[in-house]
């Protein structure tokens, strides 16, 4: 997508502190970091939201996340990781390409990254838990399908569109 | 948990102590409220459900709809958990908090993972928190610092040293001591090779147009291109 920040550091317009990449992910040390350490792991593709990127490509984020939060954990002996995504702007996403943070953490570190719990009443425990178990029934009834759903998908979409996807850069 | 007495205590430290790692996890998994959650022996809210993970909405919320998507197998921490775990886990992190933008219809989420107490990370067993957010709700701000270059050069040198080493990458990174006059500062080597030598994926769909627009209306479903639009 054109003016994205993440997507220039894709294709190699800035000099960035790239730990890893691969064809569907890169990592890469934020610049203005919550604690040193603190790296940024982005998909390859453009997509704003975690509910617009693919099933597999979400599932290897996660596992190149935790890697990298390992990592993280033995390189610098620090005694603990957060992993955490920031879905929409209300969550603090600044910029509209998934992204997830890793970040290394100790005891007394100051980061505020914790919450108050928050008093919400029996009832309005059981509307919000109907009101998301619905969605979650409706929007994915599959839920155990889902891989072979995702290589018929693939499939078709390499039937659908054969231009490489160099070819398909140029603006 | 009843409290114990000092007797108690020490003969419970000792019993542990002479326990074999095998045990030991045995033994946790006998203490763990989410191992019990898990099998429906404690009641929650239960939202999902599948063969390897359970999500029920927090009991401690720091939102309204905050749900907790849990392993069926007692792991403390994320590094624990087979790949294959790992990977349905986001999937499934996806697909509620997709399943929390429609029904809570709220405009946001945060998906957070503490491993380690240091990280926040209150219960020794593995969670996931998916965090419906609404604007000014004030949680969970990652803070941005300036921090030196170098000192980012220096710190990413180790982190891709170990990482590499994980991923059985020979390639040692190593960040220039010396920055000469007039050089930007850069680490010497270039980026990592692909590892995976799978084809690149040839097709992908085309980007769809994100319609702007500036405001969603509570009354209205909450739609995915909303949300990515409220990006100016």
């Amino acid at each position: 997508m054109n003016n994205c920040e993440f997507c220039s550091i894709v294709q190699g317009e800035f000099d960035s502190e790239t730990i890893y990449a691969d064809d569907k992910v890169i990592a890469l040390m934020h610049l203005k970091p919550a604690a040193p350490g603190h790296v940024l792991l982005f998909t390859k593709e453009h997509h704003s939201i975690i509910e617009q990127v693919p099933d597999f490509v979400i599932g290897h984020a996660f596992v190149i996340a935790n890697k990298i939060s390992s990592a993280i954990f033995e390189s610098l002996g620090v005694h603990g990781t957060n992993i955490i995504i920031e879905n929409g702007t209300v969550a603090g996403q600044m910029i509209p390409h998934f992204s997830m943070h890793i970040l290394p953490r100790n005891e007394d570190d100051g980061l505020k990254l914790d919450w108050q719990p928050k008093s919400v009443t029996d009832d309005d425990s059981d509307i919000a838990q109907f009101q998301i178990k619905e969605q979650a029934e409706s929007v994915h009834p599959d839920l155990f399908e889902h891989e072979k759903k995702e290589e018929a998908h693939e499939i078709k979409k390499e039937q659908h569109n054969p231009l490489p996807r160099q070819l398909r850069r140029i603006p | 948990m009843t409290e114990m007495s000092e007797s108690q205590k020490k003969a419970l430290m000792e019993k542990l102590e002479r326990m074999s790692p095998e045990e030991l996890r045995e033994f946790q998994k006998k203490q763990c409220i989410f191992c019990q959650i898990a099998t429906a022996k404690v009641r929650s809210r239960k939202i999902y459900e599948d063969e390897k993970v359970i999500a029920v909405l927090d009991i401690n919320p720091a939102s309204k709809g905050h749900v907790l998507v849990i392993p069926k197998e007692h792991y403390s921490i994320l590094p624990q958990i087979p790949e294959e775990e790992i990977a349905h886990l986001g999937i499934i992190a996806k697909r509620l908090s997709h399943a929390v933008l429609k029904g809570l219809k709220v405009q946001g989420t945060s998906i957070f993972i503490a491993n380690g107490t240091a990280a926040g990370q209150r219960a020794q067993h593995f969670m996931l928190h998916i965090i419906p957010r609404n604007n000014k709700d004030g949680l969970l701000a990652i803070p941005q610092k300036h921090v030196d270059d170098a000192e980012i050069s220096k710190v990413r040198e180790r982190i891709q040293n170990k990482l590499n080493e994980s991923l059985g990458i020979k390639k040692e990174v190593v960040v220039e001591k010396k920055h000469e006059k007039n050089v930007p500062q850069k680490p010497t080597q270039e980026k990592v090779e692909r590892i995976e030598k799978k084809p690149e994926k040839k097709a992908q769909k085309p980007e769809k147009k994100v319609r702007k627009q500036p405001e969603i209306k509570k009354s209205e479903a909450v739609s995915l291109d909303d949300i990515a639009g409220l990006f100016k």
